[in-house]
């Protein structure tokens, strides 16, 4: 009787022990797919986030520029003594630190972000501001109406800043990334990019085709627009995008203006803004940035921000008399602007050249 | 350490292999005391010493009242015990510098204990091993369900051997539980942070936006919650009380009341309620309405100290008690409507009613609950693209469907078990719906956002 009460028992045991066994092979199986692209993921890091790079100007996809810019200042910040920075969205690519430097003799650096906002840009001169030992002796901020309209911190990989910018969890951060390297949408065209090494239009706005997007200690932009340009000449705005948008988006409109972008959201930044001013008795100047069709940005936003960062330090290139600013051979599109405008408005802003009203 | 954090996935994983290891009820129940003692020490030292604390004090008591059934010392005896638990917790709650997690739940659970001996319900637990279990066993720990001695004692006095089908199915609800907090409750909520934190920033629309999306936030955040704490309990061989049974298809706040936070709610029913009102029949229906009063700014005052949270318990208790004295015209509404126009209405109607008396709960200064009362119907400062509340368009047409996947989800749910209609699918699909849940979870959940909402109560 013993015995065979023993026998069950063993039988039972074993059966007990063969379905945990078979739950945790379960488990594992189950666990396997996603365990292989983790571990691809990471030891790619195709987003630059997960651990420092010794290289932020050429990446395989296209990056969220605001966070690569800020893992690129603090590479070099040490060596560079950087003090003076140029914020604002994609549009400061027509400021080259190299062409500042001429008025001001300092350590220039672009620290910008894709269609950046101003909470966005905020939080990175907070975050500037408390780095020890950071000078803030001048700074170039090129206002744009979606840049104030934008009364929020972004989010999403393309925006979202590291977490001692943001204030975001480290694990929100890296799960953001890792989200998105996951997203079918990511993951098709990089993984096929990254096994035939051969880039086809439906990669477009994921992987970066053109190799370097920017170089030097100041993170000045190469816009490969520039390099179609010296190849094409005149013939760049006639054809192409220029020939399909040409009568539907760049119609002029001048004296038209941008309904009010500036509320009480807005207005609280740009005072914080002040204030790490003023800490830093930094030498600040405004561009409002032209746009091609000529709309300016509303006059009662302008005179807020005037308003709080004094009259002599605000210049207004969306509203300038001088007609040859909105030149269509100035601009790759209807918003982003060449060097050749960029180092005429530099020299109008420090030379009292007014280009202005 | 919050269940959806690494270190409490790891704990899990050891629990749960060392629990499973050997089916025997001393080896598990060491498992699960230390299990529960690391996780609540984890957080502080102090905030185990005082669930230890509680809980030998709630035990003692116990004994006591049971020694000194019927005798006339024992309503002082069960007076005192309230009086020094409740205290203890009005004092943690009003003045103690550092709140133990928790400690709401555990102390009612306590409550009902020491109550329930006190009636001759119950009698106390002898083994003082399993009555601490009762008190810290950690996947009800922090935000319940409150679970009832006569419920979840006779379960810890025995051994769990491994049973697949209840752990896959524990799983399955953990995946539940999951996609709602971290697709439904988290994508939203740093968005709706946003806009409460600073209401003098936000647009009308913005405001009346918030305001109406905030209780699937919060029903998304708890439930979620106790998805995942019935999940981890039936994994481990426990059936915890379940805390909602879709409350949005109440057509009364009375109703919506009997459907959410259903272990509270049932609490102060039976142990606030009940009594008071037995106790004010004499003054007929004021009686009710007296006590339905007490009641609800009782559960009001439960989740925090603030006028905001009394006068949040105030607005259900009067809008209940409206429903009581206007029964009767309810009731002939209901006789002379179409009920396909009748109940979507008074579904509207409750959920309107809770949505803006939960601005009470959601905002802290009353100042600021009084500003979006003024400007919630102001519309828009810019465009309408302000509507998207800073989230990109891809992030709420997600959200959106996921709310929709939920509500279908518990709808065929109340008819018929879905997760265990899933169980008996064949191995193909049963797989294939894993994968898709899990990436689901992976590309559309918005990790490490925040904790669970019911964590600071």
């Amino acid at each position: 009787m013993e015995t065979k009460d023993n026998k069950v028992n063993i039988g039972n045991k074993t059966s007990m022990r063969s379905m945990i066994s078979k739950f945790y092979l379960k488990c594992v199986l189950i666990a396997i797919p996603f365990l292989l692209l983790i571990a691809y993921y990471v030891n790619k890091d195709p987003f630059l986030v997960i651990r420092p790079h010794n290289d932020y100007d050429h990446s395989t996809i296209c990056l969220d520029e605001g966070a690569a810019s800020w893992y690129k200042y603090k590479l070099y910040r040490r060596s560079q003594h950087y003090d003076s920075f140029i914020m604002g969205t994609s549009c400061t690519m027509a400021y080259r630190c190299e062409d500042w430097n001429k008025y001001i003799h300092a350590h220039p650096y672009r620290l910008f972000g894709n269609a950046e906002g101003l909470v966005d840009l905020y939080m990175k001169l907070d975050a500037l501001d408390k780095q020890p030992n950071q000078p803030i002796k001048n700074l170039l901020l090129i206002f744009e109406q979606s840049l104030l309209s934008k009364n929020y911190m972004q989010s999403g990989p393309c925006y979202l800043m590291p977490p001692d910018v943001s204030h975001v969890s480290w694990l929100y951060y890296q799960m953001t990334f890792l989200q998105d390297f996951l997203d079918p949408l990511f993951l098709v065209p990089y993984l096929k990019f990254e096994l035939t090494n051969r880039y086809e239009h439906s990669m477009k706005g994921i992987i970066n085709p053109y190799g370097r997007s920017h170089f030097g200690y100041g993170n000045d932009a190469i816009y490969p627009n520039e390099i179609q340009i010296r190849k094409m000449g005149e013939r760049y705005w006639q054809g192409g995008y220029w020939y399909k948008f040409g009568k539907r988006r760049f119609v002029a409109t001048p004296g038209k203006e941008f309904s009010r972008t500036i509320f009480k959201v807005q207005q609280y930044y740009l005072r914080r803004i002040k204030e790490i001013c003023d800490k830093h008795h930094t030498n600040i100047k405004i561009v409002i940035a032209p746009i091609l069709e000529r709309r300016k940005l509303n006059t009662k936003d302008v005179a807020i921000i005037r308003k709080v960062f004094g009259n002599d330090n605000v210049f207004d290139f969306s509203n300038s008399t001088d007609l040859s600013v909105f030149d269509k051979h100035n601009f790759y599109d209807g918003v982003h602007y060449r060097t050749v405008l960029g180092r005429k408005i530099i020299d109008a802003v420090y030379n009292k050249k007014y280009l202005m009203k | 350490m919050e269940f959806l954090s690494l270190p409490y996935i790891i704990l899990i994983i050891f629990a749960f292999v060392l629990y499973y290891a050997k089916a025997n009820y001393h080896w598990q129940r060491a498992v699960l005391l230390l299990s529960s003692v690391i996780f609540i020490g984890y957080y502080h030292l102090m905030y185990l010493c005082v669930a230890v604390g509680i809980a030998l004090f709630t035990y003692y008591a116990g004994r006591l009242l049971y020694l000194k059934r019927g005798t006339k010392s024992s309503p002082y005896i069960l007076a005192g015990s309230i009086v020094a638990l409740a205290g203890g917790w009005l004092a943690a709650r009003y003045w103690s510098p550092l709140f133990p997690l928790g400690i709401s739940f555990y102390t009612f659970q306590a409550l009902s204990y020491l109550i329930e001996i006190y009636w001759e319900e119950e009698d106390p637990e002898p083994d003082l091993l399993n009555f601490t279990l009762y008190m810290l066993l950690f996947m009800k720990f922090l935000s319940g369900p409150i679970e009832r001695g006569y419920d979840l004692l006779p379960q810890l006095k025995k051994a769990h051997p491994f049973c697949y089908e209840n752990i896959t199915y524990g799983m399955k609800s953990l995946v539940v539980g999951a996609f709602m907090k971290l697709v439904i409750a988290d994508r939203i909520a740093p968005f709706l942070n946003a806009v409460f934190g600073a209401v003098h920033g936000a647009s009308g629309i913005q405001l009346l936006e918030s305001t109406l999306l905030y209780p699937i936030q919060l029903y998304a955040d708890f439930a979620g919650y106790t998805n995942m704490a019935i999940g981890f309990g039936i994994m481990f061989g426990f059936k915890l009380s379940p805390n909602f049974n879709r409350p949005f298809v109440s057509i009364t706040t009375g109703e919506l009341w009997r459907r959410w936070h259903m272990s509270l709610s049932f609490w102060v029913r039976d142990y606030v309620f009940v009594p008071l009102s037995a106790e004010t029949r004499r003054w007929k229906s004021w009686g009710i309405y007296f006590s339905l009063l007490v009641t609800f700014t009782a559960i009001g005052v439960w989740h925090g100290a603030g006028w905001n949270y009394a006068i949040y318990g105030l607005i259900q208790g009067l809008i209940i008690i409206y429903e009581t004295a206007a029964a009767k015209q309810r009731d002939w509404l209901q006789n002379h409507m179409l009920k396909q126009i009748y109940k979507p209405l008074f579904i509207i109607r409750t959920y309107l009613l809770f949505a803006f008396s939960l601005l009470f709960f959601r905002i802290e200064k009353m100042s600021d609950i009084c500003y979006v009362y003024q400007h919630v119907f102001d519309g828009v400062n810019t465009s309408l693209k302000e509507t998207n509340l800073g989230m990109p368009d891809f992030n709420w047409i997600a959200f959106g469907i996921a709310v929709v996947l939920m509500f279908v989800f518990e709808y065929f749910n109340s008819k018929r078990d879905l997760l265990k209609l899933v169980t008996r699918q064949k191995v193909w699909f049963r797989w294939a719906i894993y994968y898709v849940m899990i990436m689901l979870i992976f590309l559309f959940g918005a990790f490490g956002v925040e904790d669970f909402i019911y964590i600071q109560f």
